[in-house]
């Protein structure tokens, strides 16, 4: 059926391959994110770095992936990037995630080290460690033509690192194909740490799909109202200039950090320097994910560069660094991915060491005698070099911001806006608003990073680009969408809005739970209830009757939300455990914190002392002890995790599951 | 009869296409079982698509080649009939464009029927980008040149 039934254990140091049945884990945790998180607990001690051989590099997918409804993974591994080195998941589309179904793996779990460079070979059954000297120091275009040209397999698919990753780099990223990234949280340093270069698929099996009938209306359910219905404007846009759009919508609304968040308004913005223009000119065709029909990314070719962009990859070193030119912006933004270098954490850095220069807390005797100007693409070009490299300053900038701010010294940190040890998005000014709340609990996902009322920001005049509506109507319609929705699953229709602190918890939930389902069912969360402001609708009720009608195994919205529930503990109780193993303390992007300086929501602030009551409303409704930042002893009791209780009980923490 | 056509300026490689083939005659979702494929290639980080599917060739090789006589015509659409199917592989050898290959578990040939069974090809109903059109065989050679020729137009008409 839909699930291919095997999960692969791969053990680098002894070069030992198994084989084990998924079937034990799905009826509590059903498949993707949750099995992934799961397999991560009872793996990885919360004592050892992000870059221990014991580390477990988890590739998931969901029972939905490999068919119409579903073609996503998800990347799980202890991050050597984040503050105290915590879980960290990230998400990969592509052909890759559906190829390994079609090779009859759910799951594939990678640890140890190798003692020379090596890469995965997957035919099917045959599964092999091969000798990858050869391929080390390429770059991650290169590591894949050369393989597939070596293996004489065209329909190989590949996922690998760059030198970004071979050298450790903490926000080195995972790439398969042209854009296809697991980009959030180092993981292509946690597989650079193992000297695996890429992973190799090849598959020919089918998922036989257990109710094709009920599948098929469901197909066409989601069709009719993603693709003709509401969504259909979305799906187009999505297409033809993609995130890209969002981008000029958010410079429009004033959203856009000119100069590392000194400010947030463009200086007289131009028409060619909007991400659409750009697009227009240069974009040759649609790349994307299999089996969808929206392929959001853009692939473009400018001036003898070319490759693929979407989403996060419009914003790093743009305005942030105070730079206008799309030309400079496409350099670098290729440079970054053919070395496997997470772009946003790339850029922030750069324009974090600009402003320290700016101030004059560096000099070009700091960065091997290149001076940090603002909007100098020499030191953005040199700087990604460097860092991918680890050579010189680079070395200094490796391990992400505050390992570098602490290297640097002379109070550099208090000018780092990093969540986490990850640079902020410099495209939402957040954290400003409802999501503040969130700094309450130590996070590891994306879904705390980046929280519903931020994104909506950005995406409130989105409509607003369809020729024929205003931006008021633009407004009023997106206001609706998500209203209606935030009624449907909280009972309040407020509750999403940015400083409805009330009930911004329920909704925070709701969006975390419908992205989650997601990432559990392989289904893409864009277009799910995540996005109701651009007119998609997917909602874990919808994830988990395609699951029923997939695999023929009963599944429940309820059994959604319960899988999502253990998951979420098993991470928050890593963290928890993360943070008492290495003690570090979380530095607040002080700066954030202050009333906005300028542009459209000038003087708005966080109101700090809302925080507690957001944290302690999550908190309930997750079933968490707000006290002890440890989940309750019913709750877990509930959801038959006795085995967390005792392992959580048995070690030398103060607090105690009660 | 009708027939599909394929622009590939079009195309955005989705593969849908190949995902509800293989689900709608298989039950299952496996590219290898989809009668027409999606192939990608990669050149200086640019991807090219192909599609390949059964053109039901006037003059059929598939069936002249067949020793049992397991592909029969019905208004124009070249179809196998599993039962009578040897898995010899002749029509693997002899298709011109590489839209025939044996199904590895059954051993009969996978070959498009146009979903006679269906209103239309499912493959066409659910191609979003429009590359692929059903059109009646009299009206191919118009459909196409109206939209090869409008990239001319809009020069045409930047001009006047």
């Amino acid at each position: 059926m839909s699930n291919a039934g095997i999960i692969l254990r791969v053990d680098l140091t002894d070069r030992k391959v198994e084989k084990e049945p998924t079937s034990s884990y799905i009826k509590d945790y059903i498949g993707g994110l949750s099995i992934g998180t799961k397999l991560f607990w009872d793996g990885v001690p919360p004592e050892i770095t992000g870059l221990d051989p014991r580390n477990m590099l988890i590739f998931s997918t969901g029972p939905l992936t490999g068919t119409l409804l579903g073609n996503r993974s998800v990347v799980i591994a202890k991050s050597p990037l984040y503050t105290n080195q915590t879980i960290g998941n990230t998400g990969m589309g592509g052909q890759f995630p559906s190829e390994m179904k079609f090779a009859g793996y759910d799951h594939i779990v990678i640890t140890g080290k190798s003692e020379t460079p090596v890469y995965l070979y997957i035919n099917n059954e045959e599964v092999e460690i091969r000798d990858a000297k050869h391929l080390w120091g390429m770059d991650v275009y290169e590591t894949q033509t050369s393989l597939k040209d070596e293996l004489k397999d065209p329909e190989l698919q590949i996922a690998c690192i760059g030198p970004a990753g071979e050298n450790q780099v903490a926000y080195a990223l995972i790439l398969h194909d042209i854009d296809n990234t697991a980009s959030k949280g180092g993981h292509g340093g946690v597989m650079g740490s193992k000297r695996l270069k890429a992973v190799a698929v090849r598959g020919t099996k089918g998922l036989r799909i257990a109710d094709p009938e009920t599948f098929k209306d469901l197909w066409q359910q989601y069709w009719q109202h993603n693709v003709e219905g509401r969504g259909k404007f979305g799906l187009k846009l999505l297409q033809d200039i993609g995130v890209g759009g969002m981008a000029d919508a958010g410079v429009k609304q004033d959203m856009a950090a000119w100069g590392y968040f000194d400010s947030y308004v463009v200086p007289s913005p131009k028409r060619e320097e909007e991400s659409a223009y750009f697009v227009e000119k240069h974009m040759v065709g649609s790349i994307g994910c299999a089996f969808c029909p929206i392929q959001c990314h853009q692939n473009c070719d400018a001036a003898g560069i070319s490759g693929g962009v979407t989403c996060w990859g419009y914003a790093g070193f743009r305005w942030i660094v105070k730079n206008k030119d799309q030309h400079f912006w496409w350099r670098c933004h290729q440079l970054c991915q053919r070395y496997g270098l997470e772009i946003n954490e790339a850029a922030g850095i750069t324009a974090w060491l600009m402003k320290l220069y700016e101030l004059g807390i560096i000099s070009a005797a700091d960065t091997d005698g290149i001076p940090m100007e603002w909007g100098s693409e020499e030191a953005c070009i040199a700087t990604i070099e460097k860092m991918a490299k680890r050579e010189g300053f680079g070395e200094l900038l490796a391990d992400g911001t505050i390992p570098a701010a602490k290297r640097i010294g002379r109070n550099s940190i208090k000018h780092a806006i990093q969540t986490y040890n990850k640079q902020v998005y410099p495209l939402t000014g957040m954290p400003i608003g409802g999501s503040a709340g969130t700094y309450m609990i130590p996070a590891s996902s994306e879904v705390w990073l980046h929280p519903p009322s931020a994104d909506m920001d950005t995406i409130y005049p989105f409509l607003a680009l369809e020729p024929g509506i205003s931006d008021e109507e633009a407004e009023r319609i997106t206001d609706e969408w998500v209203s209606d929705h935030a009624e449907e699953t909280t009972g309040y229709r407020d509750a999403w809005k940015e400083f409805s602190w009330e009930h911004f918890a329920d909704y925070a939930v709701v969006n975390e739970t419908a992205i989650s389902a997601c990432d559990i069912s392989g289904h893409c969360d864009w277009i799910s209830d995540r996005m109701p402001h651009i007119g998609f609708r997917w909602s874990p009720q919808d994830n988990a009757k395609a699951i029923s009608a997939a695999t023929g195994i009963n599944c429940t919205g309820e059994m959604i939300v319960d899988a999502h529930k253990r998951r979420r503990l098993l991470e928050l109780t890593h963290i928890r455990l993360c943070f008492h193993a290495f003690g570090e303390k979380l530095e607040l992007p002080l700066k954030l914190l202050m009333p906005k300086p300028d542009g459209r929501s000038k003087g708005a602030t966080m109101d700090m002392g809302k925080i507690p009551q957001v944290a302690q409303r999550y908190c309930e409704l997750m079933g968490i002890n707000p006290e002890t930042q440890l989940p309750k002893k019913e709750e877990l009791e509930r959801l038959g995790m006795k085995d967390v209780i005792d392992a959580v009980n048995n070690r030398d923490l103060k607090e105690k599951i009660v | 009869m009708k027939r599909i056509t394929w622009e590939q300026q079009k195309c955005t490689g989705c593969r849908v296409c190949e995902a509800i083939c293989s689900f709608v005659k298989e039950g299952e979702f496996n590219p290898v079982k989809a009668r027409g494929k999606v192939l990608h290639t990669v050149d200086r980080q640019i991807r090219y698509t192909i599609r390949v599917y059964c053109l039901q060739c006037e003059e059929a090789y598939c069936m002249a080649v067949c020793p049992a006589s397991a592909i029969s015509v019905n208004d124009g659409i070249k179809i196998v009939d599993e039962n009578k199917c040897l898995g010899c592989k002749m029509c693997e050898i002899a298709c011109p464009v590489g839209a025939i290959a044996v199904n590895p578990e059954k051993g009969v040939a996978l070959k498009c029927d146009l979903c006679v069974d269906q209103e239309e090809p499912q493959c066409v109903k659910y191609c979003y980008s429009g590359a692929l059109q059903y059109l009646p065989s009299e009206t191919v050679g118009y459909a196409l040149a109206r939209t090869k020729s409008q990239k001319f137009l809009d020069m045409v008409k930047r001009e006047a």
